[in-house]
């Protein structure tokens, strides 16, 4: 293995460049022609255009990704999250060009991909699993069995999705039908099929994650596990490792758990199996498994000091995880990652686009940043609009919150709205510090809306403001390369003589 | 030469609306600040550094601060007190008559980049506070512009189908 192509974009494809740098590899980006100038084009070795802005026709077109790898004499793929992932026909196009796939092959993909196949693999590796049944039909008697055989509240949920569409809470039997009906429609028009199941509903259950990595050896380990359970509508905003709120004894067997699916089906790679963690019972039950590399990886990475993403190199170039995780599986500290995304959670989180005027990312001891942008790019609507995670370390979670807090308040992102303000505001949220949270936390919190920017200006910033008014516009965009004077731009309505916009300390 | 400013904080019921002016001599400020009734007036020292941060130098003090300027938009970034939630805010230039008329928005306008899938009023229309007026939707996410507070539609800018700028007018009332 030399030279690997990096199947994604945003900063889960400069991580990968860098993973990459770490073991003397080169690295190959792909782009749409909204990404020609985006970051991940810069950090990587080389890079090959792949299509339009659409998606559909870049970066999920496995036809032109295989044509880079191709033109570039790439021999190993990355697919990072998201995007071509989890598709096993692009893991078996990628094997069948006579490259690596950095990933497990399709045929341990397969068998896990449906949620209750899974299912049936964690029950056979003796992995706890909540009440459920698939619905073959919505006859009243089969919804009769359903509520009598799984209980109220119940979840409604498409058998081949993901990102918790079409999911739905039911809490009596008279709403099951039109819940069903529902998860229906929206399960034929976003996923493969419309078959559906339902389970039990754990009240403010946990998401417990386990990192898990096996080698092609058949040796399968767990690297301890992550709690994500700050969700919005089912999407991580919050990511912590440990999970603050187990015993040793569930830590251990919730881990354990993880690392026995994972054995159960050979898996090779980095993965992850989530849980719901029912804090009351104290119990733990198999969500799923995703095949990949997870957003949230650098948690699990800075409290045992693992690169996952080199890790995820070696495997695939035949290495030993004797020899890849040695002396590196104890977990030291906590570590929690924030999502920093270009949406404005004031206005019902809805996504921004356009150019970072300035994005200044934060330089405090033991914070780290995973950014896919700098100052000046672009932004582009077609795509997720996570621009960053910030990652924070502490001997302990309190210490861990508090450089968190230090890390958002150093963060400046100017031209898209961001949820900073909002994050900023969790960190000294009472319950998320108590740990007292739970899946639905956030969404009862601040379902619709939440902390946004504010309208608070020091004496200094309205100088300032008052200063862009009359000078018109200042020719300072951005900033940040160094050399930058500013210069004004003539005002028509300015009729000030003599004004000029002062470097001082410029050369 | 006055300007006036109107806070885009999309949280703010009522946005904060300013009138500024400076006078400058060399690097010195003279800022008249006037929010309603109440003025304030500021001297300072204003220099930007080469990596492109302003210093402000007010009685004594220097503290940094981070401006981008985007069309009408103006950015502005400080070094806040612990309990301050984000030191970053959006100052939109407005209009010094509308501003006046303290109306708050009259222009209604896409809050992102995305595409217009409803046009709900025609020019003249009466609306009522919150009625739907312009449908935008990106990443597959609609979002509704609503009347902020009963009004003529005095303008319609866009038509449906039509791809808009975040900050682009897309409706004017009066």
């Amino acid at each position: 293995m030399h030279k690997v192509l990096i199947a994604n974009r945003g900063e889960i494809a400069v991580r990968i460049a860098r993973g990459c740098r770490v073991l003397g590899l080169q690295s190959v980006a792909v782009f749409s022609d909204a990404d020609r100038l985006a970051r991940h084009v810069r950090i990587a070795d080389e890079a090959v255009r792949v299509g339009p802005a659409e998606s559909a026709q870049s970066y999920l077109n496995i036809e032109a990704i295989l044509a880079a790898a191709k033109l570039t004499g790439a021999d190993a793929v990355h697919p990072g999250y998201g995007f071509l992932s989890e598709n096993c026909d692009f893991a078996d196009a990628v094997e069948a060009a006579g490259l690596i796939w950095i990933g497990p092959p399709a045929k341990v993909i397969e068998p896990i991909q449906s949620k209750t196949s899974a299912k049936a693999v964690a029950q056979a590796a003796g992995v706890p699993t909540a009440p459920a049944a698939v619905v073959d039909d919505f006859e009243p008697a089969t919804l009769d069995k359903i509520a009598q055989t799984i209980g109220f509240p119940l979840l409604v949920k498409p058998q081949d999705g993901g990102g918790g569409k079409g999911m739905q809470r039911v809490d009596r039997r008279e709403d099951l039908l039109s819940a069903l009906q529902t998860a229906k429609r929206i399960a034929a028009s976003a996923f493969k099929s419309d078959k559906l199941f339902v389970e039990r509903y754990v009240e403010h259950a946990r998401h417990v994650e386990v990192q898990v990595l096996g080698d092609r050896y058949g040796t399968v380990i767990h690297a301890f596990e992550r709690d994500c359970s700050v969700q919005r509508r089912h999407q991580k905003v919050i990511e912590e490792s440990p999970c603050p709120v187990l015993s040793e004894a569930e830590r251990a067997a919730i881990c354990e758990s993880g690392r026995a699916f994972a054995a159960q089906v050979g898996y090779q790679g980095a993965g992850t199996v989530e849980f719901l963690f029912d804090p009351l019972e104290r119990k733990h039950y198999f969500l799923e498994m995703n095949t990949r590399l997870q957003v949230e990886h650098p948690v699990t990475e800075v409290v045992i000091g693992l690169d996952l993403v080199v890790a995820q190199l070696r495997i695939a170039r035949g290495e030993k995880l004797g020899d890849i995780a040695r002396g590196k599986l104890t977990q030291r500290g906590h570590a929690l990652e924030v999502r920093i995304y270009a949406e404005d959670p004031a206005a019902g989180y809805v996504p921004q686009a356009g150019t970072l005027l300035r994005a200044t990312w934060p330089d405090v001891p033991f914070v780290r940043v995973d950014a896919g942008f700098e100052s000046g790019d672009a932004v582009p609507v077609y795509y997720d609009p996570m621009l960053a995670k910030i990652i924070a370390w502490g001997g302990d979670r309190d210490e861990a919150a508090e450089r968190m807090k230090a890390a958002l308040r150093e963060t400046t992102v100017h031209g898209v709205v961001t949820n900073i303000p909002m994050l900023l505001a969790l960190m000294d949220d009472a319950e998320f510090r108590a740990s007292a949270v739970h899946t639905g936390w956030l969404d009862a919190t601040w379902g619709s809306a939440a902390p946004g920017q504010g309208e608070m200006l020091t004496d200094s910033a309205v100088a300032l403001l008052a200063l862009a008014g009359v000078g018109g516009p200042l020719a300072q965009r951005g900033g940040g390369d160094g050399a930058q004077v500013a210069a004004r731009v003539p005002d028509p309505w300015d009729s000030l003589a003599g004004f000029r916009l002062s470097s001082k300390g410029a050369a | 030469m006055k300007r006036n400013y109107q806070s885009a904080a999309t949280s703010a019921e009522q946005p904060t609306a300013l009138e500024v002016s400076a006078l400058t001599s060399g690097d010195r400020l003279q800022v008249t600040v006037k929010q309603g009734d109440v003025e304030q007036k500021l001297g300072v020292t204003a220099v930007q550094t080469p990596a492109g941060d302003w210093l402000v130098e007010h009685g004594g003090i220097v503290r940094p601060v981070r401006l981008s300027l985007d069309r009408d938009m103006t950015w502005l970034s400080t070094s806040q007190p612990a309990d301050a939630r984000s030191g970053t805010t959006r100052w939109r230039r407005v209009e010094a008559l509308r501003a006046r008329h303290g109306h708050g928005e009259s222009q209604v306008r896409s809050p992102m980049t995305g595409r217009v899938v409803q046009v709900s009023v025609s020019v003249g229309d009466a609306v009522i506070k919150g009625q739907v007026l312009v449908v935008v939707e990106a990443m597959k996410m609609e979002h509704a512009l609503k009347a902020p507070a009963e009004a003529k539609v005095a303008k319609v800018l866009v038509k449906v189908g039509q791809q808009v700028e975040g900050g682009q007018e897309l409706v004017e009332l009066e």
